[in-house]
């Protein structure tokens, strides 16, 4: 197996290469500059580092959201186009369930993204498996019920507040690391390619405004 | 010299669409994905709403004009996209694709202005003679360009204000017509009269430029007016006044930026290049001075990947390929 590992969804971009077996090549960035510029400059340099021709790969595993909505994009186009041109498999992988990955910790786990105003996008993760649903919500609900033994990793520097009672994930394990990714979608079911979109988790502003319109008339 | 055959991606506002073009004038393939029907709810595109319809829709389109054009992607000799001007989430999905491609077969990446591409797409039609000049007019543009050789251009001409398809679109929702309002505008202007009179536009004597936004203020006036008198418009001579005065100033200033300039022809370019009135008013001025009007077919006035794979035909023979470092340029300038 070849497998190249992509995650745009955050301001962190990250690329990894493996076998399948374990993980050949793994960059991550954080810079200011915007991932459309960065992903596929790198994707060319550590395929050409290990030895790879685009047409050995044999899937594409792409961390397809929540997260930035230009970055999801990205990612997401690139990842399918590259599936679709050169006849290989779409695995997608939640970035919550990487980032809660990315944690290394088993147990109980909470990812969190900030989508302002008091709300993130959320997933909780028991040893690896969803709890309940990933979604968008005020992050001060959210954890109301939430037992205090569940770390919580992501943009906790935004929820201070709320995740007061909760352990912190060290920031040195709270970056998504596309590494990871490819190791979680190694033996997971493609997707159609076609089809595939990233999971926003949350309409654009303009069609959420139309379909309360709608509901009112 | 055998003719290369590019595949072209457009999406830069709300068509997703892939073309394959062989020699930058034979359309062997082009499919254009619209979204307009998405947009209509919202009287006007909404570019995150664009940018989530092109992801969706971009291998399709890709698929679809391989497949029709016959062609294999191992076949084809260079990846085109429209790099900008644009709506920068939408432009994003294309130059993603696009670099895509060329990564996965390495292929040379070519970058299209998008004004170069509705200008070329006339070459689909017809052979260019230069030196000349384009007037291009569409919802996000309108400009006068002088050619002086094949692949160079200088802008001479430009909107201060609105394009003039934004002032069609403004207008069309003062008379409440649904989206999008400019080819209604267009038909009711058919059976109408210029009735209202409105201000002609000239700026400065030497003046290339436009403006638009006084006169959608007038029109937007009168119908107010009308209203509180209690008074009936009728919505015809209403459309016919205001496309009476944007084809006037339109077709003037091209009519003598040609002569000024000793242009052997003049094009006409963008979305309002399907607009009738305007289409019967060069043709008409162009008659009357002698001058070689190009029009493309209506099917190529609006955005498509075809016209992108016209104009890619410079950068592939003058060896000028992009990077896989390249970004979606939403202001590019045309040079
Ligand atoms: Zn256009």
């Amino acid at each position: 197996m070849k497998i190249v590992a992509i995650d745009t969804s955050t301001k962190q971009l990250s690329v990894a290469l493996s076998d399948g077996q374990q993980i050949l090549a793994e960059a991550s960035y954080v810079t200011s500059l915007n991932h459309a510029t960065k992903l596929m400059p790198l994707l060319e340099r550590m395929m050409q580092e290990v030895n790879w021709l685009p047409r050995d790969l044999t899937r594409i595993v792409i961390a397809d959201g929540p997260g930035s909505y230009t970055g999801l994009r990205i990612g997401a186009t690139t990842a399918k186009t590259l599936a679709y041109t050169l006849g290989i498999e779409l695995v997608p992988v939640s970035t919550l369930e990487l980032m809660a990955a990315s944690a290394g910790s088993t147990g109980r786990i909470v990812a969190i993204q900030d989508a302002r105003r008091g709300t993130g996008f959320v997933g909780l993760y028991e040893n690896g498996q969803l709890v309940g649903e990933e979604q968008h919500t005020l992050i001060a609900d959210f954890v109301q019920n939430l037992p205090t033994d569940t770390k919580v990793t992501g943009d906790t520097d935004k929820f201070v507040a709320e995740l007061q009672p909760f352990s912190i994930v060290d920031p040195a394990f709270r970056a998504p690391r596309a590494g990871v990714l490819a190791m979680l979608g190694a033996t997971r079911q493609p997707v159609d390619v076609h089809s595939f979109e990233p999971r926003y988790l949350r309409l654009a502003e303009a069609e959420a405004k139309w379909i309360e319109a709608q509901r009112h008339d | 010299m055998t003719q290369p055959l590019i595949l072209a991606i457009e999406s830069s506002c709300d068509e997703t669409a892939a073309a394959v073009v062989r020699g930058g004038t034979e359309i062997l393939s082009n499919v254009v994905s619209s979204q307009i029907e998405s947009h209509k709810r919202f009287g006007g595109v909404v570019p995150e709403v664009a940018s989530r319809h092109h992801v969706e829709r971009i291998t399709y389109v890709i698929d679809d004009a391989l497949t029709e054009a016959g062609i294999t992607i191992e076949e084809i000799d260079a990846i085109a996209v429209t790099e900008g001007p644009g709506l920068v989430g939408a432009l994003l999905v294309g130059v993603s694709a696009a670099k895509a491609l060329a990564f996965a077969h390495d292929k040379p990446l070519l970058g299209v202005h998008h004004i170069a591409g509705h200008i070329y797409a006339n070459r689909l039609e017809q052979e260019l003679q230069f030196p000349l000049v384009c007037l291009i007019a569409s919802g996000g543009h309108t400009e006068l360009i002088y050619m002086p050789e094949d692949g160079v251009y200088e802008v001479i001409g430009e909107t201060r204000d609105d394009a003039a398809g934004e002032a069609y679109d403004k207008v069309a929702r003062t008379l409440k017509l649904p989206y999008p309002g400019g080819p209604r505008i267009d038909q009711l202007a058919q059976t109408g009269h210029d009735t209202f009179h409105f201000p002609r536009i000239w700026l400065e004597k030497e003046s290339y430029d436009f403006s638009f936004s006084g006169l959608k203020s007038s029109v937007i006036n009168a119908v107010h007016n009308a209203e509180q008198r209690g008074e009936v418009i009728i919505p015809e001579d209403l459309a016919a006044s205001f496309q009476a005065s944007v084809v006037e100033v339109l077709v003037t200033k091209a009519i003598r930026a040609v002569k000024e300039k000793g242009g052997k022809q003049l094009l006409v370019a963008g979305g309002v290049a399907a607009n009738q009135g305007l289409r019967n008013g060069l043709t008409e001025a162009c008659q009357r001075e002698g001058i070689e009007l190009v029009i493309p077919p209506m099917h190529l006035c609006g955005d498509n990947a075809a016209m992108i794979g016209a104009a890619a035909i410079h950068p592939y023979r003058a060896g000028r390929q992009s990077t896989l470092a390249m970004n979606a340029e939403p202001g590019l300038d045309l040079k």
